[in-house]
């Protein structure tokens, strides 16, 4: 009963608050900008969610679970995989979720159990790292770092260079990493900690001072960006677009959508909707607020974001407590960022936001199969993600572990079936499918591998 | 106040079209209008197109006896030293020992910021630099180890917010000091205008830029300081208080990338 009522009153206070708004204009200037800002010929109109599971996740306990009648500790010194959910602290029994398209792993939560139509599951990944910044570096590039150093832009920075040139904020990212390495300023991404952090960048200054004093200073520094030392330097010329930018960002006035402490009713239903206070502006499901916010307000092209509340890197006897349910609250955040991005309508075209917007979940590596001396699991090479949303056909699964130790295993990206003559899946599989999606086929970013179009829609 | 940036127009004009000159102080002001670079003409430039490569000739060198070659090409734009911008830890010392102590603080108790966070002096009240450290892109060593140091848009703002914090406490502080405990208006007094005591504000503004950018004036026709005394000036006649100009002043130069970079 209590979710049935929280889901009601989160929509109708988005209803009336999004009305209350429209009356008094206060949408107006961000709906103008979304309704400008067409994708360039022969591209869809698409935005992106990047939702990162930090400290590496466990992919038996969610995206590859393993069958523990098959895989126990009596086998395990053959196969090499110890799911070991007998362990786990108040696991569930029985611990898959059946679906069409084989067993889900019960921390995948809400997505699972409401919306496995909807989602894809890419098995079999090869990360090429067991560092947690290189692991990052590789999957949001879709290339292998050199040394700490990211070779590349990222894929949401390449959405945002293509798609989002009219954005206040093209390209949001909390907690996350995001580069850009050669593509236009204005794509790279702007990042923030936390929900406040993103409203104080966006508020007026502080302390404010008369706007006379303000011009004034403009006029001073951006007259000096104009001299030629200035102009030769790089590092001065992007400081000074930035500058511009930051108060491009202030004068924008989308302070208000990003208010979750507010005492309205739309905060507070959004907060009922993704469940958290006002004191957790730092946590998963307020930032996953954020990114769908960013998203339907027209305010950004693409959003990564963190949806988990602390880290994932359970080495030790943590493993039992924190792994599972940590998972579990951060597909359930991208459960409701679905739901918010369904119910509200896409540019008054009948469509919904999520018809127009993907989501990818990663993390930068998955767990050994195998419990380590102390309880835990370690860091390991082979990995896992979801897809879903506008591009991508729900109910299918692309690549495979083995059933020997989880080893990536080759698989056909036409069909997604392993295949001993494919290629072994990475992450720039999954981006270069998104990129495919989108209409952009002659691979600019330099990914070398095939799309994996047995995920997308015909 | 509406009638102040009108009597400010043509100032503007005459600092856009001077380019680095800044514009004389008896000139009339204006708010900046379209002349000044605009970000929808800008930032669609890749950072290839920014950098702007040194146009000397490859210089040929030849072995043998009695055949002397350079060393060093003669073009000095060869020798543009790519800028860094401060860690978070330098520019909140920085933004310390330029405003005497101040810096970017909350009033409250000692704090020295959450663990992992290094670098980053303790200070009286809140340290906003540290409440901000992840988002300013300090790593946590967990997840990352390495500083962003991009001057990105989120950096600018709270870079502006720093400096009219500790800028506004600054001066708030100073018109109760006697002179030889200033640091901002030490040669100038709070009442002293360009026009009662143009050698003291010259003077004073040739320390700030010393003592904020390093940069030494050389003397009262230097370029260096006329579109500081163009502030200076320009805050004092729409004001008519001399140390809202120092407050301008002081806002701009921490604002400046001389500020926070090297």
């Amino acid at each position: 009963m209590t979710k049935r009522r929280t889901r009601r009153n989160f929509l109708m206070g988005s209803l009336a608050a999004g009305g209350a708004l429209s009356t008094l204009g206060g949408l107006d200037p961000i709906l103008r900008l979304a309704q400008a800002a067409e994708p360039a010929a022969g591209l869809k109109d698409r935005y992106y969610i990047f939702c990162y599971f930090g400290g590496g996740w466990d992919v038996l306990l969610s995206l590859d679970p393993r069958d523990p009648n098959q895989f126990n500790a009596t086998n395990a010194e053959t196969t090499r995989i110890l799911p070991a959910y007998d362990l786990l602290d108040g696991a569930p029994d029985p611990f898959l979720i059946p679906t069409d398209y084989g067993f889900l792993g019960p921390y995948l939560g809400d997505l699972a159990t409401k919306h496995a139509d909807k989602i894809s599951v890419v098995r079999g990944m090869n990360m090429e790292t067991l560092s947690h910044d290189a692991g990052q570096k590789r999957f949001t590039t879709g290339k292998p770092p050199s040394g700490t150093q990211a070779r590349g832009s990222s894929a949401v920075t390449w959405f945002s260079s293509l798609l989002g040139k009219q954005q206040i904020i093209p390209n949001l990212v909390s907690n996350s990493q995001v580069f850009n390495a050669d593509q236009p300023t204005y794509a790279s991404g702007i990042k923030v900690h936390s929900v406040n952090d993103l409203l104080r960048a966006v508020r007026g200054q502080d302390p404010s001072l008369p706007s006379f004093m303000d011009q004034q200073i403009d006029v001073l520094l951006a007259e000096a960006a104009q001299c030629q030392r200035s102009l030769s330097s790089p590092f001065r010329t992007a400081a000074e677009l930035s500058r511009q930018k930051s108060v491009a960002m202030v004068s924008g006035n989308i302070d208000s959508y990003f208010d979750f402490a507010a005492d309205t009713p739309e905060m507070a239903a959004l907060r009922d909707h993704y469940v958290f206070t006002k004191n957790e502006l730092h946590t998963g499901p307020a930032r996953a607020a954020m990114a769908a916010r960013s998203i339907i307000s027209g305010v950004s092209r693409t959003a990564s974001v963190s949806v988990v509340s602390g880290g994932l890197d359970t080495h030790f006897e943590d493993w039992k407590s924190i792994q599972g349910p940590r998972q579990r609250a951060g597909f359930d955040a991208i459960a409701r960022m679905v739901e918010d991005l369904e119910e509200h309508e896409y540019k008054d075209t009948g469509a919904s936001w999520m018809d127009h917007t993907n989501i990818v979940a990663y993390s930068e590596f998955s767990r050994t199969p195998l419990l380590n001396a102390k309880g835990g699991r370690d860091h390991w090479l082979g990995n896992a993600a979801l897809m879903l949303g506008a591009d991508i056909q729900g109910g299918r699964v692309a690549g495979a572990s083995s059933n020997v130790g989880m080893q990536p295993m080759a698989f056909d990206p036409s069909t997604g079936l392993v295949d001993p003559a494919g290629e072994v899946m990475k992450p720039e599989h999954v981006l270069q499918t998104l990129f495919e999606g989108l209409g952009v086929t002659n691979d600019p970013a330099d990914l070398r591998v095939s799309p994996i179009t047995a995920l997308l829609k015909k | 106040m509406n009638a102040i940036p009108r009597t400010l127009l043509p100032i503007a004009v005459v600092a856009v079209l001077l380019g680095c000159q800044a514009p004389a102080v008896d000139v009339p002001i204006q708010p900046h209008a379209s002349q000044s670079p605009s970000l929808g003409e800008q930032v669609d430039r890749t950072r290839a197109e920014l950098i702007v490569l040194p146009s000397a000739d490859p210089i040929v060198g030849t072995l043998g006896e009695g055949t002397s070659v350079e060393l060093v090409p003669s073009h000095p734009d060869a020798f543009i030293r790519v800028r860094h911008r401060m860690d978070v830890g330098q520019l909140s010392q920085a933004i310390q020992r330029a405003t005497g102590g101040i810096g970017w603080v909350n009033s409250g108790a000692w704090d020295c910021g959450p663990a992992g966070y290094v670098n980053i002096p303790c200070t009286k009240g809140v340290d906003q630099f540290v409440k901000l450290a992840a988002t300013l892109g300090v790593p946590d060593y967990l997840l990352s180890v390495t500083e962003e140091r991009d001057a990105g848009p989120v950096f600018q703002k709270f870079l502006g917010d720093a400096a009219r914090s500790a800028c506004t406490k600054l001066v708030d502080a100073e018109v109760e000091k006697p002179p030889d405990e200033r640091v901002l208006m030490v040669h100038a007094s709070p009442e002293d205008t360009l026009e009662s005591a143009p050698l003291a504000i010259d003077k004073n503004l040739s320390l700030l830029l010393l003592r904020y950018h390093g940069v030494k004036v050389t003397g009262p026709a230097d370029p260096a300081i006329q579109r500081w005394r163009w502030l200076f000036q320009t805050i004092v006649k729409g004001t008519q208080q001399p140390v809202e100009g120092w407050r301008a002043v002081c806002i701009a130069l921490i604002q400046h990338p001389d500020f926070y970079s090297y």
